[in-house]
């Protein structure tokens, strides 16, 4: 179906040729020869009635003719042209005008301002198209700019391009473009009409073109276009009604009385999505739920303290557990030996025994700590040496220089290493010795073992660890958690509703019931009690008790479940606007699910009610913007509804209907813009797209008497 | 042996030997009127324990020594104990200083 706007049917500038004027009689020839299905007659600075009724009347049931002029425009000290096509309703009127405008004036010397323009016709629903760009006289930017902002309606400004390429352009960049055949002689029409733009769907009437350029930017068919559709053979009911449908890279409304099956046509269409390898799943509002979405009750909540950047203590926990006291030496063993006299002459002689064993455990930090540094330095000399893309980012010249230095750093520690090492061995080995004289001493001369060390290191030591241990474990137990904060939903008015989750690690003081443990094998009990011992532990590392509070923690019921930090953790999810805790209702609860799965970024989105639980304004003023933008990047929405809201204020390529009767099941398929319906079973008559959509659907009439002028409805 | 920033801070306490009739105790005076206590007549591990924990404490906040004065200026056989006793001791608070500094587990209120 093509569509011409810009025709002469008169010479009527003295410029114009004179093959562009024709007859009522040569006109009717010509274009039953094309495709042609709308023109519109755009003479210069002129309109003939009684031209256009008779063609009109000539062509009527091969094309519909609109009224129209092409009008010189002077903006900004520069001309321009500009197109005028009122709504043929308003055919009268508009010849008036036009006749006004033009008393003392010819078609040659007539110029007019876009302000006049807009204030003349604009009442007469016209479609405005100015030449933009490579077709001259052209409009700029500004002028264009101007003509929008004084329309009533912004979507009937067109910028008309000089042919199907440039258009493909302005409607890619989201320009209203159009182009028409500007015929010079129509001689040549039928040839020129080949190029003239398709239209996307067939349009019966002014109106239902003005809501399909309403609908988006891409009116016309282009070779940009995209938007195309795909025929599906569907077997849902078995064989005896095979579904035939066509599935539209756009919004596609399968409508129809409860009990015809929508449901699972849905389900059948995506079955053969998912089968070609486009993954979807049919939305099924009120299945599913909110809390259940987002785990409040955090079946499949977990985490480690890891995850908060805090240190799990597994291993200080299992010393812990493990630990014991070390005995310190027994005073009768000092009596003991220095009781009995020393007679035997070479025992007396052995100095050895007498000395004092000397630490050992200083120098072997140091000699770790440098050891530790070594080995990270000779690490990094090794990553610096093989990694390529660093010595081609930096240059061979300064890692060369890098290495130099730190090989030197190497060395030296390396060196420094030898010396604690050596250092070490020599107390070590001198320790042992002590050691070995005074148990052989005692061995060989039958008495009692000279005591080397009174307990204390040994004792301290211990002490210390636990100390350390405790110290480290405590530390972890007292870090604050920032509770995490996810994007719920738009709640409106009301704000954005997030998911919090809340995670706290049991102190011993946490007794909010709200919270339960991240692991699934702890109870609460154990964590708190085990969290209060370790946080009273440290009162008594340098005291007696130490050892009857470290096994009172041990024999807390379940307390071997609490092996690190993790196990301490605790949860509360919840939802929250503005911080403040909040219950959505099932409504919003609908709103929130709807939204969120048409954000998902997919090729094809299957919906079966989205209008359940919800309220008409977010219909209107959240869902029905978003199926729109959803459609203009060509992605298939496959909508099961009741709602007029959809099914009418989306504009829908495809809407499917589906009807009963006392002989079966019928598929009827159409649109808006046809206003029809059309069953391809032989036989059913075609239905008024209209009619039926008032009929069938929840709030029909109202969505259609909002929109009541561009349907035409009255 | 102490290493000279050690030496520098290290203070000396006094031990003594307490001779009476029914036992004879080594005296540790930790300073601050604190005077522990260890029993050399009779086995008393968790008194022991006890003046370890003491002692712990006390190095936290600096490093000391004890040095053994025999009031009665006896060679006995608990003066034996002793100088020997104190003499290993002396040895393991200095080892034991270390590792808390080491640790940083002293009490900073230098």
């Amino acid at each position: 179906m093509k569509i011409d706007i810009h025709t002469h049917t008169k010479k009527c500038k003295q410029g114009d040729a004179e093959s562009r004027n024709i007859s009522t009689e040569k006109f009717d020839e010509i274009i039953r020869l094309t495709d042609v299905k709308i023109l519109a007659i755009t003479n210069h600075n002129h309109f003939d009635l009684q031209q256009y009724q008779e063609i009109k009347t000539k062509v009527h049931d091969t094309c519909q003719i609109w009224p129209g002029i092409e009008l010189d425009i002077m903006e900004n000290g520069l001309k321009a042209h500009l197109i005028v096509i009122p709504n043929p309703k308003n055919v009268n009127e508009f010849n008036d005008k036009v006749a006004e405008l033009l008393i003392d004036k010819t078609p040659d010397n007539f110029i007019i301002s876009i302000d006049e323009t807009v204030s003349s016709f604009d009442d007469f629903d016209p479609i405005y198209i100015a030449h933009y760009f490579g077709k001259t006289p052209n409009l700029l930017d500004e002028g264009v700019a101007r003509l929008i902002d004084l329309v009533k309606n912004e979507t009937r400004v067109l910028k008309e391009a000089s042919n199907a390429i440039s258009a493909g352009i302005f409607i890619s960049h989201g320009h209203n473009s159009i182009y028409g055949s500007d015929v010079q002689n129509w001689d040549e029409y039928q040839e020129i009409s080949k190029y003239l733009p398709d239209l996307r769907l067939p349009v019966e009437s002014f109106e239902q073109f003005c809501l399909l350029l309403e609908k988006d930017n891409a009116t016309i068919n282009t070779i940009l276009d995209k938007k195309t559709p795909e025929p599906l053979h569907l077997n849902v009911f078995g064989v005896a009604e095979l579904i035939d449908l066509d599935i539209y890279n756009d919004i596609n409304v399968l409508f129809g009385s409860k009990g015809t099956g929508k449901t699972e046509i849905l389900r059948s269409i995506s079955k053969y999505y998912n089968d070609i390898g486009f993954e979807n799943k049919v939305y099924e509002s009120n299945a599913l739920k909110l809390e259940v979405v987002y785990d409040l009750k955090g079946r499949n909540y977990d985490a480690e303290s890891s995850t908060f950047e805090i240190d799990n203590c597994y291993a200080e926990l299992s010393r812990l557990r493990s630990v014991t006291e070390k005995n310190v030496t027994s005073l009768s063993a000092y009596l003991r030996y220095f009781s009995v006299d020393e007679t035997n002459r070479i025992s007396r002689d052995l100095k050895i025994k007498n000395y004092t064993k000397e630490d050992s455990t200083s120098p072997e930090r140091d000699f770790d700590e440098i050891r530790g540094l070594y080995d990270r330095f000779e690490q990094f000399i090794d990553f610096i040496g093989s990694d390529q893309i660093l010595t081609d980012v930096v240059g061979e010249e300064l890692i060369t220089e890098l290495n130099g230095v730190l090989k030197k750093i190497s060395l030296k520690l390396k060196s420094v290493s030898k010396e604690k090492f050596r250092d070490l061995k020599s107390i070590s080995l001198f320790n042992q010795i002590i050691t070995v004289f005074v148990e052989e001493i005692a061995r060989k001369t039958g008495q009692p073992q000279k005591p080397i060390s009174t307990g204390f290191k040994e004792y301290a030591s211990n002490r210390i660890k636990i100390e350390r241990d405790l110290n480290k474990i405590n530390e972890s137990i007292s870090q604050r958690i920032e509770p995490s904060i996810d994007y719920v939903g738009d709640l409106g008015d009301k704000g954005h509703l997030d998911c919090q989750t809340n995670v706290k690690i049991q102190n011993g003081f946490i007794g909010d019931t709200n919270y339960q443990p991240v692991k699934k094998n702890v109870t609460k009990t154990p964590q708190k009690s085990v969290a209060s011992a370790l946080r009273t532990l440290p009162n008594h590392i340098y005291a007696n008790s130490l050892f009857e509070k470290i096994n009172e923690l041990k024999q807390i019921d379940n307390s071997d479940t609490i092996t690190s930090i993790s196990d301490l953790l605790l949860f509360y999810r919840h939802f929250t606007i503005d911080n403040e805790q909040y219950t959505p209702s099932t409504g919003e609860s609908s709103m929130v699910l709807l939204h969120n799965e048409l954000m998902e970024d997919k090729e094809i989105y299957l919906i079966d009610e989205p209008e359940k639980s919800l309220g008409n304004d977010y219909i209107s003023n959240v869902i029905v913007p978003i199926l729109k933008r959803h459609a203009l990047s060509g992605k298939k929405i496959i909508i099961v509804t009741h709602d007029a809201n959809i099914a009418v204020r989306t504009l829908p390529y495809n809407s499917i209907y589906r009807e009963h009767d006392a002989n079966g099941y019928y598929t009827f398929l159409g649109n808006p813009f046809t206003n029809s319906l059309k069953c391809k079973i032989e036989g059913k008559e075609d239905l008024d797209w209209k009619e039926i959509s008032m009929k069938t659907l929840e709030g029909g009439r109202d969505a259609f008497g909002e929109r009541g002028k561009i349907y035409g409805n009255t | 042996m102490p290493s000279e920033k050690e030496e520098k801070y290290m203070e000396t306490h006094k031990a003594t030997i307490n001779r009476l009739e029914d036992k004879t105790s080594l005296i540790l005076n930790i300073g601050e009127g604190e005077v522990l206590e260890i029993e050399l007549t009779e086995d008393k591990p968790n008194e022991v324990k006890r003046v370890f924990n003491k002692l712990i404490s006390f190095l936290k906040k600096g490093s000391f020594e004890f040095e053994l004065e025999d009031e009665d200026e006896k060679e006995d056989l608990y003066f034996h104990i002793c100088t020997d006793y104190v003499g290993q001791l002396n040895a393991e608070l200095l080892s034991i200083y270390q590792e808390l500094e080491d640790y940083q587990l002293l009490e900073k209120n230098e």
